[in-house]
């Protein structure tokens, strides 16, 4: 080290006579390139702007964020004012995520160039080169993989870091690959395949929700695994927190007490993960027994009840009620059955079944957390056999159950062109066209032809951290994108540089919502749209993939059918002019830029299935056999154990009674999202780690045993990965039942543990026996103290 | 012409040098113009073979500021790079590791996420500097996308306020204009005070340990320990030109 500030000033003196006598006029030394500074051409203006616009993260609310602008930067967020709020479309003022938008705007770890991997693949070094070299490097590489192995050698991996936005980079790079000769598409995703498969099943269509105002005319609302606090799932709050207001009766069925349970429960009901079935069963058992359940409307209007309503061609004996009944196996699905396997007290499960069948009407909301394991498909459709049993289908402040999905005006979405290949694989299948190609088949989900002829050559990965981040078995993951012979070259594109980044080639910067245009909406229950404003310029040398994409297709000689001549905002204006022509009442562009949010009222609460109440001879439920089909001839014909032709519990594989697994592995560990981030967009935001910390919520009765301490670093471990993480100990989660909030990003040490609590180092990619969809909440695993 | 600035006053200091001519005084700017010229190059992009060479070409003249063992340190590494690809190219890697990404930066060298209460780039103190410029009658051409307050920006405004004082000096026409000397000399204090020196400094002596190359802990150690002591040498710049006067 050179000179501390005080030594300098007592030999400045020396120093500078000697530099004064040096004669040194003559030399000189230039700055390199071009000045940075140039000699001032306009005054700044001073005067602050405020621009309304809106994220497009995968979250399920979606609200108005201001943007105070000066001098071309954000100066501060705002939310909402509570005097602009729509009563009739109430959008929600900003969460804590949205509070923190303009940190994470402004991150210092943004992405800035694009890069060029240097050395191993997954090593994590890089060289700066210019979006020249990119672009030349993607065209030639894709094109010359394109050309040896075609199309179906190309993949995208999804971006839930943009996927709320019609704009979504998903769907620019769906859109580029299409106009170059099509690719192998994916369908699902790993939010909700199970229920979406089963509910669809069930009632024949997903969309099995009705508005939230509904609520507002419940006389009981059971939230199953459900924590709208945490994921804002459009509105939900708002109306829950007016049915609390109004008295209605909350119940929270939980493993965890989690924050909804907090602010709304009058009761939590902790049910053991993977279980949820046993419990159902047995609560329609407890329906039937006190004669409590609706049979003018499961003669209407269902298949497969009891035996006098059976789907043709099913057998006898096969009813939903003969298996109540314990008709074959000899079990009679009693409360004190089930408190066996979901260690719900049995008088729990009595009461419970009787209230909920009682009040009338009810809303059962089955989350998407008991869906994503091994058992989900059988929830969902348990849940929505409850709901028929007490007959709130089809009624204002009742609901159908399952995926629940709302059909609702919105924008337009972006035209994508025909798929010319027209094969797709189901999202959980990505590993397995990597390692295997031949092994991918229609039976998991292979779509559009009966084999794969070539293996997964090319990855664009676009706002994605999902190939090795919210994957299960990422360690599968790495090993597979590790060795460069399988996947030849992988384009990734985002923000910071993210734990799936690292495995890319070529690494782009890309943009922000406030650095592009957008029209964005909320999961499925809101009815309106946010013009997505660009704020601001692009940081750095970010670009939209949209930009860069537009530059390879050119080389690829289809500019043209590409970006159709429009610019990215120009395809912004023209998507809010299309939708314009579907319902003229939205606001035209310069309005919408002032007001930012286009509303879709709706006259009376939106109720699924309301129309084949009201009019059963016009209208029918859009199954095959036009009624809700609680038993199933299409499931019956697989004879498949763990797809039984009614939803009955089945044990779950890496579920608590998965013998020998769970004598090795006597945890059952489950994820859940946190309020500090949407999937495992913002981890890194230092504010936001501070609103949730990292940590593992572990049952007292359990710490005892492992001698395991509230602030202890513990091991979680199975024989997929192990994982490092502080433990928390509290009674907020059942024993036997460990909890770690999903989206951590992956650092492995030395060995391999992961170091940030990612629980995908330790979930399974096995398959669900129905949709053939994730599991990631079936997970078995064991502790030590680290 | 300050006023604009709050919090920044300068204190008066008593040293007093005694520089016996306006030549002294050129000969100091000048090797302060290398000083600055050399900081700003190395921060701003990769180093060029040009760079290295103009490094090694220039040593003599670095050779004078003795007290500075890390600017020697910088002139090795440069002549070392110039003598072996392996040495160049991991001056090359270290450029990306320190100053680009893509991962964490051991220290991201823009004033705001120092300063700013938010940490982050483009903060408050951003536009602070970025009114400083204007005052100084410069402006960042880029600042639409790249924040103003990054080191290399920073470093080039003394660079350049220094060159237009020592343009002055060696305008060997009539009578040297004092005044103005005196006030580019304040300008640049101020900028020292209020921007570079509250941050600079604990920056670089945050990325040195992650600086493996000659001529990056080479140059983190000299900007730990010039800008402090430049700050002083203005001082005394000052003291002298005021007698003059
Ligand atoms: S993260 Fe979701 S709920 Fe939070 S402010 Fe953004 S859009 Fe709203």
């Amino acid at each position: 080290m050179d000179l501390t500030s005080k030594k300098a000033a007592q030999i400045s003196r020396r120093a500078f006579l000697q530099w004064s006598a040096a004669g040194l006029a003559s030399s000189h030394f230039f700055l390199s390139g071009n000045g940075l500074l140039t000699p001032l051409s306009v005054q700044a203006q001073g005067l602050e702007r405020i621009i309304p616009t809106s994220s497009n993260f995968d979250c399920g609310g979606r609200c108005l964020s201001k943007a105070h602008v000066l001098d071309g930067v954000i100066t501060r967020i705002s939310a909402r004012a509570n005097e602009e709020l729509n009563p009739a479309v109430p959008v929600m003022k900003s969460c804590v995520r949205g509070r923190s938008y303009r940190k994470y705007q402004y991150q210092p770890d943004r992405l800035k160039y694009p890069m060029k991997r240097m050395g191993k693949r997954g090593e994590g070094k890089f060289g700066k080169i210019s979006w020249e070299e990119a672009i030349e490097t993607i065209a030639g590489r894709t094109k010359r993989l394109t050309d040896a192995y075609g199309p179906g050698c190309r993949f995208l991996a999804g971006s839930s870091g943009t996927s709320m936005g019609v704009f979504d980079h998903a769907k620019i790079g769906r859109r580029f690959f299409n106009v170059t000769g099509g690719f192998l598409d994916n369908y699902h995703n790993v939010s909700l395949a199970n229920a979406l498969v089963a509910t669809t099943g069930v009632y024949g269509t997903g969309n099995s929700g009705n508005s939230m105002d509904s609520l507002l005319e419940s006389k009981l609302i059971i939230l199953w695994g459900h924590n709208p606090v945490e994921t804002h799932f459009g509105h939900t709050n708002y109306y829950l927190k007016q049915a609390r207001e109004k008295g209605v009766r909350i119940i929270v069925i939980d493993p965890r007490y989690s924050d909804s349970a907090v602010t709304y429960a009058d009761l939590w009901i902790p049910v053991l993960p993977n279980t949820d079935g046993a419990m159902m069963d047995a609560m329609a058992y407890a329906i039937v027994s006190e004669n409590l359940h609706d049979k003018h409307f499961l003669d209407t209007f269902c298949l497969g009840f009891d035996e006098e309503h059976m789907p043709e061609g099913v057998p006898a004996g096969e009813s939903y009620l003969a298996y109540l009944m314990g008709k074959k196996d000899g079990v009679v699905k009693t409360p004190a059955w089930a408190e066996r396997i979901c260690k719900v007290p049995a008088n729990a499960i009595r009461k419970l079944a009787i209230e909920y069948a009682s009040a009338k009407p009810a809303a059962l909301l089955s989350g998407w957390g008991p869906q994503r394991n091994s058992a989900g498909e059988r929830t969902v459709r348990g849940s929505a056999m409850l709901c028929c049993m007490t007959g709130n289908v089809g009624k204002l402040g009742g609901w159908a159950g399952g995926y629940a999905g709302i059909s609702r005006p919105g924008p337009v979405g972006m035209p994508i062109p025909k798929n010319p290949l027209g094969q797709s694989i189901n999202i959980m299948q990505w590993t397995d066209a990597v390692e295997d190609h031949t092994s991918v088949t229609p039976a998991d989900g292979l779509r559009g032809t009966d084999k794969l002829t070539a293996p997964v050559k090319v990855i664009y990965s676009l706002s994605s951290n999902y190939l090795v981040g919210m994957n299960p078995d990422i360690n599968k993951a790495k090993r597979l994108l590790e060795d460069e012979t399988n996947v030849e070259f992988i384009v990734a594109s985002d923000l910071v540089m993210n734990s799936s980044c690292l495995y890319a080639d070529i690494l782009l910067p890309s943009v922000t919502f406030f650095e592009c245009w957008d029209l964005t909406v909320s999961f499925n229950c809101g009815a309106y749209f946010i013009l997505s404003q660009k704020v601001v310029e692009p940081m750095f040398e970010a670009r939209h993939p949209y930009e860069w994409m537009a530059e390879v297709a050119k080389r690829f000689g289809v500019e043209e059918s590409f970006t159709e001549g429009r610019t990215q905002e120009g395809w912004i204006r023209f998507l809010l002019k299309e939708t314009r022509k579907k319902y003229p009442d939205v606001p035209e562009w310069e309005q919408m830029k002032q007001q930012g949010i286009a509303y879709l009222p709706y006259e009376t609460p939106a109720i699924a299935f309301k129309n084949i109440l009201d009019d059963p001879e016009k209208n029918k439920f859009p199954t095959a056999s036009g009624k809700i089909e609680l038993c199933s001839k299409a499931l019956y014909d697989l004879h498949d154990p763990e797809v039984p032709a009614v939803a009955q519990y089945v044990p779950a594989w890496e579920g608590p009674e998965d013998r020998p697994r769970v004598d090795k592995y006597p945890f059952q560990v489950i994820g859940w999202k946190t309020k500090n981030r949407d999937n495992s967009t913002l981890y890194t935001h230092p504010w936001l780690q501070q609103v949730a910390s990292q940590v593992m919520w572990l049952n007292p009765l359990d710490a005892r045993k492992k001698g395991i301490r509230s602030g202890d670093k513990v091991r979680v471990f199975n024989d997929r990965g192990a994982l490092l993480i502080e433990a928390m100990v509290t009674p907020r989660i059942m024993p036997g039942v460990l909890a770690i909030p999903t989206g951590a990003w992956h650092s492995p040490g030395k060995d391999g543990t992961d170091r940030n609590g990612c629980l995908n180092v330790l979930t399974t990619d096995r398959k669900t026996p129905q949709a053939r969809g994730n599991a990631h909440h079936s997970c078995l695993a064991d502790i030590a103290r680290a | 012409m300050f006023e604009g600035v709050s919090g920044c006053r300068v204190a008066p200091q008593a040293d007093v040098f005694a520089l016996k001519d306006v030549n002294g005084l050129a000969d100091v700017m000048n090797l302060r113009g290398h000083v600055y010229s050399l900081a700003r190059n190395l921060t701003c992009s990769y180093p060029s073979v040009e760079l290295l060479t103009n490094i090694r070409k220039s040593q003599p003249v670095f050779s004078l500021m003795e007290d500075f063992e890390s600017i020697h340190k910088i002139c090795a590494g440069a002549v070392q790079c110039l003598s072996d690809e392996h040495s160049y190219a991991e001056v090359q890697n270290e450029y990306t590791r320190l100053f680009v990404g893509p991962a964490s930066l051991p220290a991201p060298l823009w004033e705001s996420v120092f300063l700013d209460k938010e940490h982050i780039l483009f903060g408050e103190d951003t536009l602070a500097v970025r009114k400083f410029y204007a005052m100084c009658n410069f402006e960042f051409h880029e600042r639409a996308t790249r924040p103003d307050d990054h080191i290399s920006i920073e470093l080039e405004l003394l660079y350049r306020l220094n060159e237009s004082a020592l343009q002055i000096v060696t305008a060997r026409d009539n009578q040297v204009n004092l005044k103005n000397i005196l006030s580019i000399c304040e300008l640049q204090l101020q900028f020292l005070r209020c921007h570079l020196l509250r941050w600079a400094p604990e920056a670089f002596a945050l990325q040195l340990p992650h600086a493996s190359t000659l001529v990056y802990q080479g140059l983190a150690e000299l900007l730990v320990s010039f800008l402090p002591y430049d700050a002083h040498i203005l001082i005394a710049l000052q003291g002298d030109v005021a007698r003059w006067i």
